[in-house]
């Protein structure tokens, strides 16, 4: 464990990766995925599966809540539109996954340049209320465009296969989230070290000051919603093709606020808090049943009746617990330990 | 012609509906600055314990309606007591974020507490039809307008001329200001939140009497408080004239 900061240029402080160790952990951490699909059971793996699509939409919400102070409601309508992008090109027009993908970024990015404009003038909770606005606006405009994507029947999409891999079976299709979530953290942690990602977090901490040093608001707020809605659309042609079945129904508000949870709960801000709140919220709901399926079979019972109303009552009471008592989240409390680890038995 | 007032008519109730939650909103906001998204559950608790009382202990519209506002005021206080006041002094986002965590856990609450079917809130009064020249408006809706005039007058007198209004603002507009002066930002608290419970319960429950016009007799619900009408409350707050909390400054 590193005991101190010894950190004398910019570039240090910077760096993706600032010692040996840190690459060591990742490339095992990564090589530990990449093996986990052969070893994991196809329930375990579902878990895994989803764990990795939503930390790339939770990264792509990060970099406009966690980095710019942009709050979004209605970030479940980018990964809506990613999803009938994808689908719509693949399915429908038998275009190549990679062109679906392409047009799953591309679509939202759009998109979000209608949301984006008037949040120039919008501030906190005005444009919470316009992004939650345009998720409920997307969902009726793609019921109503039936020509193109089937109204309230969905389209059925398939396991793609890209450059002659196939992506049919469950651990190849683990494989193929696993290095789009990796190639969005390197993204995003990229952005966050480079001049836009730091003009991103001036506007946060302060619009004014930011636009005082020459940071154009209007360029940076939008160049920020259209990243975050082009890496949540591909997050939610992922998940269309996990539900191998793209709809309106799949894709319900609580998302946004599930979204939301992960970022309050990892720590807003912060690429690893997002992993982090990933991690908890996704298995939270099992991990709740599991021990209370220990305590009693009737509480069990009142699980499975209760499913989707449990589930949401739980992100409810960790979004409230964490904003009380954890205000910045798992990171948080993670640097927290480090310190008392480091300074122990001092207290700083 | 007719046909045309008529419409106006059963519209202007059910607006009278969506204003008196939207007041629900205006009364928090006026007196913490904090935008309510658990409003909407809110009324639609508050609608779901008329529903109670109206179908286990009496369906009159007196005991019905003293209960639900006895039942809007626990409820309010409760939710300020236990959630809202911890918060206090956080960043607005934060406390923000709750009204929404709560929102969803009051929900889900509903769905286990009672169910997620419709109800039809059985009072028996409301309904008679009064005639205007061929027109017909049922009591209830010229009820719900007139609830929403009387308390607009109220609160908007309340907020404008009372100790306790003029101390409602002045948190809201600077809430450390107000501590130094002596007044009690807590007190304030609950007390806005409790009234805006009630405002927005009152609404609720005056669903059902409305929404069955003359005209077509749509089946309504307490549950349709929900849905996605809190949004266009939500925006009809926001339409509301009101003066912004800088301008005390």
């Amino acid at each position: 464990m590193r005991t101190g900061d010894y950190k004398q240029t910019y570039a240090e402080l910077v760096a993706l990766m600032d010692s040996p160790p840190v690459w060591l952990w990742s490339v095992v951490l990564v090589l530990a995925l990449v093996a986990a699909p052969y070893a994991l059971n196809a329930y375990a793996l579902s878990f895994l599966t989803i764990i990795l699509i939503t930390v790339t939409g939770a990264l792509g919400l990060n970099i406009l809540t966690g980095y710019t102070g942009l709050i979004s409601l209605g970030h479940v309508g980018f990964l809506v539109t990613g999803a009938y992008a994808y689908a719509v090109l693949v399915s429908k027009y038998h275009m190549p996954p990679l062109v679906g993908f392409l047009g799953a970024g591309i679509v939202p990015a759009l998109a979000s340049l209608i949301v984006g404009a008037p949040s120039l003038r919008l501030r906190g909770l005005y444009l919470a209320i316009t992004t939650l606005a345009f998720s409920f606006i997307i969902n009726t405009v793609i019921l109503e465009m039936r020509w193109l994507t089937n109204g309230a029947r969905g389209i059925a999409v398939q396991r793609p296969e890209i450059l002659g891999i196939s992506f049919e079976s469950d651990a190849a299709f683990t494989h193929l989230c696993l290095v789009v979530a990796i190639l969005t953290l390197l993204a995003t942690l990229n952005i966050r070290r480079s001049r836009v990602g730091r003009a991103f977090v001036a506007i946060r901490d302060n619009d004014t000051a930011a636009r005082v040093m020459g940071i154009n608001l209007h360029a940076y707020k939008l160049f920020a919603f259209v990243t975050s809605a082009f890496i949540t659309g591909i997050a939610g042609a992922l998940y269309g093709i996990y539900l191998s079945f793209v709809s309106v129904e799949g894709f319900p508000f609580l998302l946004s606020i599930e979204a939301l949870a992960i970022l309050i709960v990892g720590g807003l801000g912060s690429a690893l808090g997002a992993v982090l709140g990933t991690i908890l919220i996704v298995l939270l709901p099992e991990a709740t049943r599991l021990v209370f399926s220990v305590l009693s079979a009737q509480i069990d019972a009142v699980f499975t009746t209760g499913a989707q109303e449990l589930k949401s009552m739980l992100y409810g009471l960790v979004i409230i617990l964490f904003l009380r008592f954890q205000p910045r989240g798992l990171v948080g409390a993670w640097h927290d330990i480090r310190r008392a680890w480091v300074n122990w038995p001092l207290r700083y | 012609m007719q046909y045309l007032l008529q419409l106006l008519i059963s519209g202007l109730a059910i607006g009278a509906i969506y204003g008196l939650i939207a007041m629900g909103f205006a009364v928090i906001y006026k007196s913490t600055g904090l935008v309510n998204f658990a409003q909407g559950e809110m009324t639609m608790i508050t609608a779901y314990i008329a529903w109670t009382i109206s179908t286990t202990v009496s369906g009159n519209v007196f005991v019905v309606a003293f209960g639900a506002i006895l039942g809007a005021i626990l409820l309010g206080l409760v939710i300020e007591r236990v959630v809202m006041r911890p918060m206090l002094g956080e960043p607005v986002f934060a406390t923000v974020m709750v009204t929404i965590g709560l929102a969803v856990i009051l929900r889900s609450a509903i769905n286990f507490i009672w169910d997620a079917y419709p109800h039809g809130l059985d009072v028996a009064m409301g309904r008679e039809i009064v005639r205007f020249g061929g027109m017909g408006v049922r009591t209830g809706q010229m009820a719900v307008i007139a609830t929403l005039l009387v308390l607009l007058a109220a609160i908007w007198a309340f907020i404008r001329y009372s100790k306790m209004g003029v101390a409602m603002r002045a948190v809201a507009a600077d809430d450390r200001t107000a501590l130094l002066m002596g007044i009690s930002a807590t007190r304030i608290h609950a007390l806005a939140w409790a009234a805006s419970s009630v405002i927005a319960g009152i609404g609720g429950v005056f669903f059902r009497p409305v929404l069955r016009s003359v005209a077509n007799d749509v089946p309504t619900r307490t549950q349709g408080v929900s849905g996605n009408h809190p949004g266009r409350a939500r925006r009809r707050a926001r339409l509301r004239p009101r003066r912004p909390p800088d301008r005390h400054r």
